[in-house]
């Protein structure tokens, strides 16, 4: 039986790493800050898996990021996760090339889901995640791309259903009106889901504690839950967290 | 005592790059290998991979590994680590893209994992899973009876029930995760991605 996941996940744009909020960013610190400061090798040992993310709003640097990614998973020994400006096969490929297990995938699924099949028949459709990003208007839900700055022009729950069943290997759900707030996941996201998916499902956006994390996992639907708040779980927050987790019966891996 | 030295064989079967961090981390610092001839300068060997294991075969014949890895093994008494598709070439053969043989170095054939939609278990099986001692072992020193390790493969090795089957795992099926034979040894998961668990089996494999 496979184990539940908590996935941290690293927001990176122009050299620094962000708190995000709504999708508004915050600068916390540079890599040396992470590493040294911050002690992010240490955090790692309470994950299971690492999302990096090149969050820059405009023009992306692929060199920086790759390269603070490259410093990470020096002390890192955990699958990794790499996504942000992903536009073609050689995108992608870049990200592979520089130790990504997954690439993130988020425009492109709107705007040139062929990319999938590309990649797929290369890599393998495990090594896809598709990352949904989700906004509540009004009772209706709307998808969004390019970093949530723009409302895409599909029907939510028919294009949930067809990236479900495309050549990808895991979906993340992720709450734009709950990103940085701490104040739990929005538990609508999972209801869009269809009721017989296959692969796993990822919930983001709103952790704040242990407890979020918990009920989350607790959910037969959710397979992993991601968190991206730097702040919330410091010093052996994360430590902690995963030993009550896994002491309230959560089937997590355990590491000696 | 003569001093280790740990060749990983380089022969383009997918990103190395997080197995050479893991070993640096535990203070072995490895070569790359492209030659086989100089394989005899090694007493550890590393063979990693990720992919298709009929590629991994045919790619370690192309450029004459395979004399060199049986010499080193049995001639040589090198200790050699097969990881992922790096184990699945020790055994006699794979029902992969239409099969081919392996090296031969233990009987078990490597199948294709089976699926089990109802419980969610899909192929290629993705994730951490629990690796289960079944006989002693040098490997899992220190991880426990149980221990959890990362996978991703769609083809597992058969169990024969034989002693070197050092550790086993469930997913729709029970597959062989480790094996340990004398010199030989390899797993399914991969440690460099396994937290310190895996750190533990590498700094295993050396002392």
């Amino acid at each position: 039986m496979l184990k539940k996941r908590i996935i941290f996940s690293l927001l990176f744009s122009e050299g620094y790493f962000n708190l995000s909020r709504n999708f508004r960013l915050q600068r916390i610190g540079d890599i040396n800050w992470l590493l040294n400061n911050y002690d992010f090798s240490n955090v790692s040992r309470s994950i299971d898996e690492l999302i990096v993310l090149d969050v820059t709003k405009g023009k992306r640097d692929s060199t920086l990021f790759l390269d603070a990614v490259r410093k990470i998973s020096e002390d890192v020994f955990i699958p990794i996760s790499l996504g942000g400006g992903i536009r073609n096969f050689d995108d992608a490929k870049i990200f592979f090339d520089s130790g990504a297990d997954k690439i993130i995938i988020n425009t492109s699924l709107f705007d040139n889901s062929k990319l999938i099949d590309d990649i797929s028949s290369v890599y393998g459709s495990q090594s896809i995640v598709a990352y949904l990003d989700i906004k509540k208007e009004q009772e209706n839900f709307f998808l969004y791309k390019n970093n949530g700055s723009e409302k895409a022009k599909v029907k939510t729950s028919e294009f949930i259903n067809e990236i479900a069943d495309k050549n990808i290997g895991e979906l993340v759900i992720n709450s734009i009106d709950k990103d940085g707030t701490g104040m739990d996941f929005l538990y609508q996201t999972i209801d869009l889901l269809p009721f017989d998916i296959t692969i796993p499902v990822l919930l983001s956006g709103g952790a704040g504690n242990f407890k979020h994390l918990y009920s989350a996992l607790s959910d037969n639907r959710i397979d992993a839950v991601v968190t991206a708040n730097l702040l919330n779980f410091v010093g052996d927050g994360l430590v902690t967290a995963r030993k009550e987790i896994i002491g309230n019966g959560i089937n997590l891996a355990v590491w000696n | 005592m003569k001093k280790q030295s740990t060749a990983v064989v380089d022969y383009r079967m997918g990103n190395i790059q997080s197995l050479i961090n893991a070993l640096k981390y535990i203070e072995v610092l490895p070569e790359f290998l492209s030659d086989p001839r100089k394989l005899k300068n090694f007493t550890h060997i590393i063979l990693p991979g990720v992919g298709s294991a009929v590629e991994a075969y045919r790619r370690l014949k192309k450029l004459e590994f395979i004399e060199y890895l049986k010499e080193s093994v049995y001639e040589r008494d090198s200790k050699l680590l097969g990881i992922c598709v790096g184990m699945q070439v020790l055994g006699q053969s794979t029902e992969e893209d239409g099969g081919s043989e392996g090296l031969n170095f233990i009987d078990n054939k490597i199948l294709k994992l089976p699926t089990n939609l109802d419980q969610k278990m899909k192929v290629p099986h993705v994730g951490f899973n629990e690796v289960v001692k079944s006989a002693p072992s040098k490997l899992l020193r220190g991880v426990g009876e149980h221990a959890d390790f990362y996978f991703v493969h769609s083809y597992g090795m058969e169990v024969l029930s034989k002693d070197y089957e050092t550790g086993i795992t469930n997913y729709s099926d029970s597959f062989v995760s480790v094996i340990e034979n004398e010199n030989i040894f390899g797993t399914q998961f991969h440690p460099e991605k396994s937290q310190t668990n895996g750190l533990k089996l590498l700094s295993n494999f050396f002392t």
